[in-house]
């Protein structure tokens, strides 16, 4: 059975997050400025911190996906230099193993989808080293929330894939229960049982129900969208669309980017950053021809990819 | 239901129906409570569907320069800073102004969602809003509360001077809206109503500069702002060019994030209409509005008071006189 270890107040695992900042750097979601998105806990000022709990137990997701710490808005791939009339090509660093504290069934479930894309063959390396060496900690949902989707998508709030799970006794709200799920984070579980406020619990309080059948099924959306594709809907979504970034960059299951080389002198580095398929200049071609060239055909898209394209190249 | 809500929606009927526009652009109910989103109807029965509230915020002016509504007669729902939005770009001849109909609405000014569920300390689904003269009541179940228009409204409505159309510039002018008694109070000035660049400006360079540093590393350069905004109306973006390339794509520098905002507040401060929409389309909640603020208070200061949309092209900052302050040559000596 996997072990379980409780502690009797939040603050007890926040502080050992702390203790632990050699080994792995801890983000939680919290509240900066107004706006509820993950935050290095080396960088919250206490009164973030009080934040961490009821943001982390509400069943709603802050505003970030957690898609960026395996898959950041800029990424380095090669750094080079020009030192005579020889290009020196510099290592990159590596990552420090990083705990992600709070997320959710649905987040995990965007990072399975996107390792089908990342770490089938060719392996993309990059994405590979963050997801060995991040930690993810879920909690639990109880209760669905206003916008929530999960069910119909089949994603059991319950069971999120993740290296820990998380959940607080429901009654006094204070104990806080733990339970491995992976060899990473049993591994984790042992340290911090040697750690002030952690006891081992015979018990993990969450009735485990057995994941509920999806009302909508991937195969089923994927073989109707084609009856979708001369609609009417795709023309006004078109018309009333911004053209803007924000549905991609938000959305924890899209993870198109663009390669780019920043230089200056005699020195500079290969780059990718997040790009977007609702940007004009997304399908621009040498030549000036655009395939997607209106809204409408780069909304239709966006879809088309999510609900069926995806599915279809991506099929394990 | 909004007074102004049924006059809309018999007018656009009308249209409609006799075929004098194509379609109607104008505000539906979203999913969410308070949140009114862009609709466009195209026949009588769509027309239904159209609302005019507190919450229809977005400038649907910019709509109007999208090819997707070029060549089509289309009647557009107008508050007084989308109008001054239309009447740039039909200044500019972005815009023909015998392709639109133009359905100017009295404007009760724009709540903030947020502020306002901030302020009742709830989620706002389950409630019952009722708006008053003087305040908002709140009604869960039993439970009634008052709400003050002053902590909820956009400061930009707050310190509107052209909140509905002049009738003469209109097709057709709806009035009757319940106008809160804050906004009649014409007393109200921009340093009453905009305390937060007071704040900032009180600021030394170092905190000036974190607190920037702060808010635009958040940003993601989504363009949303540009791309909500009504008065960016360029063909195309300077940021967008490819040739030369002017901005590097890079979401974790700075000095980019720097020079896109600094740039794109100086393109169009002159042309602002002050409908608010960068900070409120902001996903990263950056206070963009208080650069448009600043420069603002700049512009009134070094080139005498213009307004956007209401005074006569052309705008401050697009073109120059002899005897303008010359800040560079200043700096020189």
């Amino acid at each position: 059975m996997a072990p379980v270890i409780k502690t009797t107040d939040f603050a007890y695992l926040i502080s050992a997050c702390k203790m632990l900042e050699s080994q792995y750097r801890t983000f939680c979601p919290t509240m900066e400025d107004g706006v509820e998105n993950y935050w290095p806990l080396d960088q919250m000022k206490e009164e973030q911190m009080w934040m961490i709990k009821d943001i982390a137990f509400r069943n709603k997701p802050p505003l970030g996906s957690i898609k960026s710490f395996v898959f950041p808005d800029s990424e380095i791939y090669i750094k080079f230099a020009r030192r005579g009339n020889k290009v020196e090509v510099e290592e990159l660093e590596t990552m420090t193993p990083q705990i992600i504290l709070g997320v959710k069934s649905c987040d995990l479930k965007s990072i399975e989808l996107i390792d089908k894309v990342f770490l089938s063959e060719p392996v993309d390396t990059l994405y590979q080293e963050k997801r060995e060496k991040t930690l993810m900690i879920a909690t639990i949902c109880t209760e669905m929330g206003q916008s929530c989707n999960c069910k119909e998508f089949g994603i059991c709030p319950l069971t999120p894939a993740a290296d820990i799970l998380m959940t607080k006794d429901e009654e006094t709200g204070k104990e806080i229960y733990l339970k491995s799920n992976t060899e990473k984070g049993e591994k984790l579980l042992e340290q911090l049982l040697t750690m002030k406020g952690f006891v081992v619990s015979d018990i993990f309080p969450v009735d485990e129900e057995k994941s509920k059948k999806p009302v909508l099924s991937s195969d089923k959306i994927k073989n109707r969208m084609d009856e979708f594709f001369e609609s009417n809907l795709w023309e006004t979504l078109g018309m009333l669309c911004m053209g803007c970034g924000t549905c991609t960059y938000y959305c924890p299951t899209c993870h198109c980017y663009d390669i780019r080389d920043f230089n200056r002198m005699d020195q500079g580095v290969r780059y990718r950053t997040w790009d977007s398929c609702m940007f004009s200049n997304f399908t621009n071609m040498a030549g000036g021809h655009n395939p997607r060239d209106t809204k409408k055909d780069r909304i239709r898209n966006r879809f088309f990819h999510k609900l069926k394209l995806f599915s279809c190249f991506h099929t394990s | 239901m909004f007074k102004i809500t049924e006059k809309l929606q018999q007018i656009a009927i009308k249209l409609l129906e006799s075929g004098e526009v194509d379609l109607v652009l104008g505000y539906t109910q979203g999913n969410e409570p308070c949140q009114s989103i862009p609709y466009i109807a195209t026949s009588p029965e769509e027309a239904k569907n159209l609302i005019f509230d507190s919450f229809s915020q977005k400038a649907l002016s910019k709509y109007m320069i999208q090819d997707a509504f070029k060549n089509k007669k289309v009647a557009l729902v107008v508050k007084g800073c989308d109008h001054r939005g239309i009447k740039l770009m039909l200044g500019e001849n972005r815009v023909q102004r015998d392709q639109i109909y133009l359905i100017g609405v009295e404007c009760s000014g724009m709540i903030r969602k947020e502020q306002l569920r901030k302020e009742i300390g709830q989620e706002l689904h389950q409630l019952h809003l009722e708006f008053q003269n003087d305040y908002i009541e709140v009604m869960d179940g039993e439970k009634k509360r008052e709400i003050e228009y002053e902590g909820v409204l956009s400061p930009f409505c707050l310190s509107c001077s052209h909140a509905t159309p002049s009738e003469e510039e209109v097709d057709i002018l709806l009035t009757g809206g319940m106008i809160p008694s804050i906004l009649k109070d014409k007393n109200r000035t921009h340093e009453d109503n905009f305390k937060d660049i007071n704040e900032i400006e009180k600021m030394t360079e170092d905190e000036k500069f974190d607190y920037w540093k702060r808010h635009l590393n958040r940003c993601k350069r989504c363009y949303s702002c540009r791309n909500a905004c009504p008065v960016c109306t360029c063909r195309v973006c300077m940021f967008d060019r490819e040739n030369p390339d002017y901005i590097d794509a890079a979401k974790d520098q700075l000095a980019q994030h720097q020079f896109y905002h600094i740039i794109r507040a100086f393109h169009v401060v002159d042309r602002c209409v002050g409908c608010g929409e960068c900070s409120r389309v902001c996903p990263e909640g950056i206070p963009l509005h208080l650069l448009n603020q600043k420069l603002h208070r700049d512009l009134d200061k070094y080139y005498g008071s213009y307004v956007a949309g209401i005074d006569e092209l052309p705008t401050p900052l697009s073109h120059a006189n002899a005897n303008e302050p010359d800040f560079f040559g200043k700096e020189a000596k």
